[in-house]
């Protein structure tokens, strides 16, 4: 799969950039890859298994309508996955969706940017503790300030609470930058 | 679209919820709509408490529902609000807010603010109301810091027509330090039973002085009766506590409990995330149980000796409270998602319950009634009183219906 490109500016663009006097002062964005608040968790009637039925999020750039902020977007993620963590801490299912760039969006939002809504399914014999999004570009994303979800039960709930992540008990978080991918080693 | 955040989302364009409402009921329902008055309706009778309608949770109301539900306004509110409360012509609910999120007071027959609290607090919940407090639950968005607020009702009423903000001086007291708080508290005697991500406790109505406190972990709301006060944990236990603040009983649910319990006379009970609903006595012995697929999550609604539990698996099973023998099954029907997990309410005539996916039922005898398409989740009980019914949906709406003009 080939990387696009993508190119951030330095850490500078994180936070609201104040030009000099007379010129105008304005939010960089914040780009993101992320879970859809409506994904939902739970067990499968007259089945042991369980169900993640999910949206994926991400915001980005079309390279060439980009004039005056050279340097300071991000116009792709690739090998984007979903990992379905269950309480022991390993991998129970992933989803593998690809790469997400401009074209693949069929909406802009008034802030700027494309967002591109991906779907998911995912089937696992024991309940979710943990939801991951990861991509090819997460290091680079991360410390150039932009967000990268997670989902998870906080440790004291036992495995089993299911629902929409937009409610209790789960719980969402941007990955830290030195979080690893989950292991997915046998 | 703003970038992702976990804490509360931010107040909608207003605007765009007017020009919605303006299809189906006018602007004269459209919260801080500026045509003034409207005369859409009556005031809503009735007054309840706190939520689930009573300190029992028996989620259990002699008003009627409306027999032909026409939605009569909408108001923004915040998700946090979960079941409103009613006193006085008013919905209390909760709202976000560039500068916090107050409480308010909602004017139950045109969905228009009679009074907001101005205090630069964030509340979560609505809180009870006793006698003339109310009490509830407030925050400072990202740190640890919580507490209970007492807030004189009688100051809730803004004296000049032209500012209906509550100052700081209807402040009667407030705790410190506190933890998040898990749900609203209840009030039976004086005393008010609060359970926290650390603990529970019992404080005075009056003072808010602390009586007791124990070290037990709520994963659950509470519900109380005059023997005491009831709980589940994160450690899978079902905790009874005399008004004293004695042990009344320790209960091993083997699970960790998702529902509030309910108190429906002798009887106890309490769902956890395994499925099971379990009904004890006062002393803790257990008097049967339920098991099904999914956590718990909605507390049961309790009349006439008869237990209504809705599940996450998209049925509401109606129990015999004595044995826990099934009378009637609802099946809701639809996909996965349309699951039952907030709270149900038993009206005169109907069972009142909220599917996931954003309908709403009335249900005699296991069979549908009526239904209606919400356009949002719920996040609370529905709320039944004087022929209407009221419900707060994830997509930062109450919504009022009615009988419209035939009521």
């Amino acid at each position: 799969m080939s990387l696009h490109r993508r190119r951030f500016l330095a850490l500078a663009a994180v936070g609201t950039t104040t030009s000099l006097a007379g010129c105008e002062e304005f939010d960089p964005l914040v780009y993101w890859l992320r879970f859809h608040l409506d994904t939902w968790v739970g067990p499968v009637p007259e089945d042991d298994g369980w169900l993640v039925d999910g949206r994926v999020e991400a915001r980005l750039h079309d390279p060439d309508e980009i004039d005056d902020r050279d340097d300071s977007y991000v116009d792709g993620f690739s090998d984007v996955t979903v990992f379905v963590v269950g309480s022991d801490g390993s991998v129970l299912e992933r989803a593998d969706l690809g790469e997400y760039t401009a074209g693949h969006a069929d909406a802009t939002e008034e802030a700027g940017g494309y967002v591109i809504e991906d779907s998911f399914t995912v089937e696992t014999a024991d309940p979710p503790v943990e939801l991951v999004l990861d991509c090819a570009e997460f290091e680079d994303l991360c410390e150039a300030g932009h967000q990268v979800h997670r989902y998870f039960l906080p440790d004291e709930h036992e495995p089993g609470h299911a629902g929409r992540l937009a409610t209790d008990p789960w719980q969402g978080r941007d990955r830290a930058c030195d979080d690893e991918s989950p292991d997915v080693s046998p | 679209m703003t970038p992702f955040s976990t804490a509360a989302p931010c107040r909608r364009s207003l605007l765009v919820q007017c020009g919605v409402a303006v299809g189906s009921v006018g602007l004269a329902g459209c919260l801080f709509a500026d045509d003034g008055e409207s005369d859409r309706g009556d005031p809503l009778d009735g007054t309840v408490p706190s939520t689930q309608y009573d300190v029992a949770n028996t989620g259990s109301t002699r008003a009627h529902g409306p027999s032909d539900p026409t939605l009569r306004w909408t108001a923004d509110v915040d998700v946090q609000t979960g079941q409103p409360l009613l006193v006085e012509e008013t919905f209390v609910c909760r709202s976000s807010d560039a500068r916090g999120d107050p409480l308010y007071g909602v004017d139950t027959a045109t969905g228009t603010i009679r009074w907001e609290t101005n205090d630069d607090g964030f509340y979560d919940g609505t809180g009870v109301l006793v006698d003339e407090t109310l009490i509830a639950h407030r925050y400072s968005p990202g740190s640890d810091e919580h507490e209970l607020v007492a807030l004189d009702r009688s100051r809730l009423q803004p004296d000049d027509a032209t500012d209906s903000t509550i100052g700081t001086d209807a402040i009667q007291w407030r705790t410190e330090n506190d933890h998040r708080l898990r749900g609203d508290p209840v009030s039976v005697d004086e005393l008010v039973y609060v359970a926290t991500e650390g603990d529970l406790y019992a404080l005075d109505a009056d003072t808010g002085d602390v009586e007791w406190r124990t070290d037990h972990r709520p994963s659950t709301p509470v519900a109380a009766d005059s023997t005491g006060v009831y709980v589940g944990t994160l450690d899978g236990e079902f905790v009874g506590v005399r008004d004293s603040g004695e042990i009344l009983f320790v209960v091993d649910l083997g699970h960790e409990p998702t529902t509030a319990p309910t108190v429906a006379g002798d009887t106890l009970l309490i769902g956890d995330v395994g499925g099971t609903l379990t009904a004890v006595d006062h002393d803790g012995s257990k008097r049967w149980h339920a098991e099904g697929t999914g956590p718990l999550y909605g507390s049961p609604g309790v009349a006439g000796g008869v237990v209504y539990s809705p599940r996450f698996d998209g049925t509401i099973l109606a129990r015999s409270l004595d044995d826990g023998g099934e009378r009637w099954r609802f099946d809701a029907g639809g996909d996965h998602r349309r699951s039952f997990v907030t709270d149900v309410t038993r009206g005169q005539e109907s069972l009142y319950a909220a599917s996931d996916d954003g309908q709403l039922f009335a249900i005699d005898g296991g069979e549908t009634r009526w239904s209606v398409e919400l356009g949002g989740a719920p996040v609370g009980a529905p709320l039944v009183a004087d022929g209407a019914v009221a419900i707060v949906t994830d997509d930062h709406e109450l919504r009022v219906y009615d009988d419209g003009d035939s009521s």
